[in-house]
């Protein structure tokens, strides 16, 4: 084929293509071109509205994507690391969601049992109605019952209280040394009475329940016992048997 | 009708008031040949529709910046080649295919297409012409669909006359081998 003429020199060495008429086998849909022109005016006037940028109206912070190749490596990283087995860092128990389906078909099975979540206690009529104002009831009377009540100390209580405690420590003197002598008398008094008659007093008028046991063992004895040494250890345990 | 001349459309686009005016005038010359030249390469009308519209917004844009050192409809052939091609680039990057699967996928809507009317031979001429390599498909459209000269195709693809004639010749040796070999 002769490059410097090929317009003409082609059609020898390709006669069937030759042959053929260079008609345009395409078609396209009904007035597509009349609307393909208001078309593409509709998208230069909205290219007009919008700077000529698709997205003339969004802005980007300043040193955006400065930064945003950092920002991406750092996000490839952290997907890289949830990938090692831990989704997001989380873990679950082990089995979970093998068990999971279970677990929910036993929730649904019993919610779809009629009357399971009704509530079957009763409560009396108008318990409702009446219990808020039956608790402000009580709450009210115990909180005045709680309420303190402060007091000013007058000054003239205070001089009668002084007065009324010197008054007692006099009182109290003189007593104790009325009852000193008292005592001194009471014990004589009772030297000079036998030992039968105390023990038969202790009888009556004993309540602590020691009385027996301790007027049986004057009575075998026929003395006043020494707490420290006369009692053998079988003696305290008997004691101690029948008192407690 | 009468068509209007290149440099009346240009010189009414210059001025703001006539603006609108010259760019309806345009299209209605170009329109339809830039939409041939896109189809014939794309197959498919709805992304021919797409990429004639891109197309046209860019010659709006761009249209101000046109110097008379080259014809109007080589500008306009220029710009809607390169849209073409970046069309098919990066279909085939979508898909992670070869450009032979894209001539495969081209030729299945070519099969499936509602807008294609030719007969038995023209769907094996086009056919025929899926099997090319983009570039020699491209030339061999703008020459045998189009009647263009080789220079005005060198100006619209960058590409030397000399390479426009061998692709053409290698691209018409196929076609011819396809419609002897092919049923």
């Amino acid at each position: 084929m002769d490059l410097n003429n090929i317009n003409e020199d082609w059609k020898k060495e390709a006669p069937i293509l030759a042959a053929m008429e260079a008609a345009n086998p395409f078609t396209v849909p009904d007035n597509y071109f009349t609307d393909s022109q208001e078309q593409i005016s509709a998208r230069l006037a909205i290219e007009s509205l919008t700077g000529g940028m698709k997205d003339g109206a969004f802005a980007v912070p300043e040193g955006y994507f400065d930064n945003l190749n950092e920002q991406i490596i750092a996000r490839l990283k952290l997907e890289e690391h949830a990938e090692d087995g831990t989704e997001n860092g989380f873990t679950l128990p082990e089995g979970y969601f093998d068990e999971l389906s279970g677990n929910i078909y036993s929730r649904i099975l019993l919610d779809e049992i009629p009357g399971l979540k009704d509530n079957s206690y009763t409560i009396p009529d108008n318990y409702f109605e009446s219990l808020q104002g039956r608790i402000l009831a009580k709450t009210t009377e115990a909180s005045e019952e709680k309420t303190a009540k402060i007091r000013r100390l007058s000054v003239p209580w205070l001089q009668y209280a002084a007065a009324a405690c010197v008054t007692v420590m006099i009182g109290t003197g003189i007593f104790l040394n009325y009852s000193k002598k008292q005592d001194s008398d009471i014990n004589s008094a009772l030297s000079k009475v036998p030992d039968q008659e105390i023990v038969h007093y202790l009888e009556v008028n004993s309540t602590t329940g020691d009385g027996e046991v301790i007027a049986e063992h004057l009575l075998q004895t026929g003395k006043q016992p020494d707490i420290n040494s006369e009692f053998s250890d079988q003696e305290i345990e008997q004691y101690l048997e029948t008192s407690l | 009708m009468k068509q209007v001349e290149d440099s009346e459309i240009l010189e009414k686009f210059a001025n703001e008031r006539t603006k609108n005016e010259a760019f309806n005038l345009l299209l209605n010359k170009y329109q339809q040949k830039i939409y041939w030249h896109v189809r014939r390469l794309v197959i498919d009308h709805d992304d021919a529709d797409d990429l004639v519209q891109d197309i046209f917004v860019k010659v709006w844009k761009y249209l101000g910046n046109f110097r008379n050192d080259s014809q109007l409809y080589t500008w306009l052939y220029r710009i809607a080649t390169n849209e073409c091609i970046t069309f098919l680039n990066k279909k085939k990057q979508k898909n992670n295919v070869s450009l032979d699967d894209v001539s495969y996928d081209l030729a299945d809507k070519l099969e499936e297409s509602n807008y294609f009317n030719g007969d038995k031979i023209q769907r094996k001429l086009q056919q025929a012409l899926l099997t090319l390599p983009e570039k020699q498909r491209l030339v061999f459209n703008m020459k045998y669909y189009d009647d263009l000269k080789y220079d005005e195709i060198s100006e619209i693809t960058g590409t030397s006359v000399g390479a426009l004639k061998a692709s053409f010749h290698l691209a018409v040796k196929k076609i011819e081998s396809f419609l002897l070999n092919t049923d």
